[in-house]
C-alpha cells in the first residue's frame, strides 16, 4: 500500500516514538490523519463522524503503537483500524435510525439519458460564468455522493484516497476485485446520471 | 451510451469506469480513442473523481485536531500503556514504593513524567488514589474531542473505595468483560436495554466493546438486568449482579465499559 521508502520512514518513526520521542507519532499524524478521515468518509458519508473516527484511529494507534511489531506495514494496520471503527460507527448510526435509504437495484447502464442530458464538461476556471458552474457541480457532487448506497460510495470514496488501488480497496473491504471493479463503476454512473454529466 | 456506427459496440459502464482507472481491456481502450460518445463518459467519470476528491479534502486543522484530541485521551489515561516503569530515575523510586504497598500513589504522583503526559495539552487528570475525580472531570462520550479513551479503561481496582463492611460507591469507571453465548445478539439486546443513550462503540482484540456514561444506580441496574439475561460477568470489579445493596449509590455518573466476549 506504500512504497518502500515511506514505509521504512514509518518504521524510523514507530521506533522513535517507542523510544519515547513523542513528535515522531505526531508526525504519523500529519502523515495520515488524511487518509483515516477519508476511509472513514467513505463508510460514514459525512465530515462530522469521518473527523471522530480519524480521531478515534490515531488514540487507539497511540495506545498500540509501543506494541506494534511491524509485521504488516503501518498504513496496512492503520486503514484496517479506520475501517473497522468507521463500520461500527456507521451500524451504531443505523441501529439508531440514521440509516440512508436508496435503492441498490436500479439500473444503471445509463441508457436512459445517452441523448439530449449532457453538457460539455468544459475546462475548469475560464469564466467566471464556467467556475460558478464548477463550485455548483461540486456542491451537487458532494451531495449526491453521500446519497449513493453505501457499497458504492465506499468504492468510489477509497479509490479517490491516495494511494489506494483497486486491490487494497478489495483487501479493506473483503470483497473480490471484479466487485470493486463493478462498484466503483456503478458510483461514477449513478452519479453522472444524477449530476447530468 | 449509443452505438457509433463506425465502431465496435459501445462497452458497458464498467469498462469505460475501468479504462478510467487504467485497467480497462485493449478493445474498450481502442473503442475509446474513437468514439465520442464513450469518451465523454469517461470524462464525465474523470471529472467526478476530481469533485470526489475536492468533497474528500479533510479540514485544514485535522492533524492538529486530532493530535490535540490523542493528548486529551492520554491524559484521562491514568495507567500508561508504555514501560514508564522503567524510564531512568522511576526504577528505585517504584521498588522503594513497592516496598511500601503505595503503588497506587506512585502512578498517580507520576504521571506528569510519563510519555503521553508530556504530549497532553490540557493538564493530566491528577487524582488521589482512593477519592473519585469530580463528575466534571468524567469524559463525556457524546463529545468529540475530550471522549473517553474507549480502548482502555484500565480496571477499577486502582480508584475502587476500600470499604470495610460498609456500603461502598462504584468507581468512577470499569471495565466488565461479559461471556455470552451469541455476541451480535447481545450487542443488539443491549442497544435495546440501553436504548436512547450515548454508547460508544468499538473493537477490542476482536470483542465488541459498549461504553456508556450513566448514573450508578443504572449501571447496576444494567448488570443486573444482564445477569437475567444469562450473560456471565467476567470482572470482579465494579458493580455486581444482585450486589447492589453492598453499593452507596448517589446519582453520580459512571463510565461504563463493556466488552463482549463469544463463548
Ligand atoms: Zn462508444
Amino acid at each position: 500500500m506504500s512504497n518502500d521508502t515511506s514505509s521504512m520512514a514509518d518504521r524510523e518513526l514507530i521506533e522513535k516514538f517507542k523510544n519515547g520521542e513523542q513528535w515522531a507519532f505526531e508526525s504519523l499524524v500529519d502523515k495520515y490523519s488524511g487518509r483515516a478521515y477519508q476511509i472513514a468518509y467513505g463508510v460514514l458519508g459525512n465530515r462530522e463522524d469521518a473527523e471522530e473516527v480519524a480521531q478515534d484511529v490515531f488514540i487507539r494507534i497511540h495506545r498500540a503503537l509501543p506494541k506494534f511489531r511491524g509485521d504488516s506495514e503501518f498504513t496496512t494496520w492503520m486503514y484496517r483500524i479506520a475501517m473497522n471503527l468507521a463500520r461500527n460507527k456507521y451500524r451504531w448510526n443505523k441501529s439508531r435510525g440514521g440509516q440512508r435509504n436508496v435503492s441498490m437495484d436500479a439500473p444503471i447502464d445509463g441508457s436512459d439519458d445517452a441523448n439530449g442530458r449532457r453538457f460539455d464538461v468544459t475546462e475548469p476556471g475560464l469564466s467566471p460564468d464556467v467556475r460558478t458552474t464548477l463550485d455548483e457541480l461540486e456542491r451537487q457532487a458532494g451531495e449526491e455522493m453521500e446519497k449513493l448506497p453505501e457499497l458504492y460510495r465506499q468504492a468510489l470514496v477509497l479509490r479517490n484516497v491516495e494511494e489506494l488501488n483497486y486491490e487494497d480497496i478489495a483487501d479493506l473491504l473483503g470483497c473480490k476485485l471484479g466487485t470493486i471493479k463493478s462498484r466503483i463503476a456503478r458510483a461514477r454512473e449513478e452519479l453522472r446520471k444524477r449530476l447530468a454529466l | 451510451m449509443t452505438h457509433a456506427p463506425l465502431h465496435d459496440p459501445c462497452p458497458d459502464a464498467e469498462q469505460i469506469s475501468a479504462c478510467v482507472d487504467g485497467r480497462g481491456s485493449p478493445e474498450a481502450r481502442e473503442h475509446l480513442l474513437d468514439c465520442p460518445q464513450c469518451r465523454q463518459t469517461a470524462e464525465a467519470y474523470r471529472l467526478l473523481d476530481t469533485l470526489v476528491r475536492k468533497r474528500l479534502a479533510p479540514p485544514h486543522d485535522l492533524a492538529q485536531r486530532i493530535r490535540n484530541g490523542v493528548a486529551r485521551a492520554a491524559a484521562q489515561r491514568p495507567v500508561p500503556q508504555q514501560a514508564w516503569f522503567l524510564l531512568p530515575g522511576v526504577r528505585l523510586a517504584a521498588a522503594v514504593a513497592l516496598t511500601l504497598g503505595a503503588l497506587t500513589v506512585l502512578i498517580v504522583a507520576l504521571r506528569p513524567n510519563t510519555p503521553e503526559a508530556t504530549l497532553a495539552v490540557a493538564p493530566p487528570l491528577e487524582r488521589p488514589a482512593t477519592v473519585h475525580p469530580p463528575v466534571s472531570a468524567i469524559p463525556d462520550p457524546a463529545n468529540t474531542m475530550t471522549r473517553v479513551d474507549v480502548g482502555n479503561l484500565r480496571p477499577a481496582r486502582e480508584t475502587q473505595v476500600v470499604g470495610s463492611g460498609l456500603a461502598r460507591a462504584l468507581p468512577a469507571e470499569f471495565r466488565h468483560v461479559w461471556n455470552v453465548e451469541d455476541v451480535d445478539g447481545s450487542a443488539r439486546l443491549l442497544q435495546g436495554i440501553v436504548g436512547e443513550r450515548d454508547v460508544i462503540e468499538g473493537v477490542e482484540q476482536g470483542n465488541r466493546t459498549f461504553t456508556m456514561v450513566l448514573p450508578d444506580r443504572d449501571v447496576q441496574q444494567l448488570v443486573d438486568r444482564l445477569a437475567a439475561e444469562r450473560w456471565e460477568l467476567l470482572s470482579p470489579e465494579g458493580a455486581q449482579p444482585r450486589k447492589g445493596a453492598n453499593v452507596a449509590f448517589s446519582g453520580r455518573k459512571v463510565t461504563y465499559r463493556l466488552v463482549l466476549a463469544g463463548r
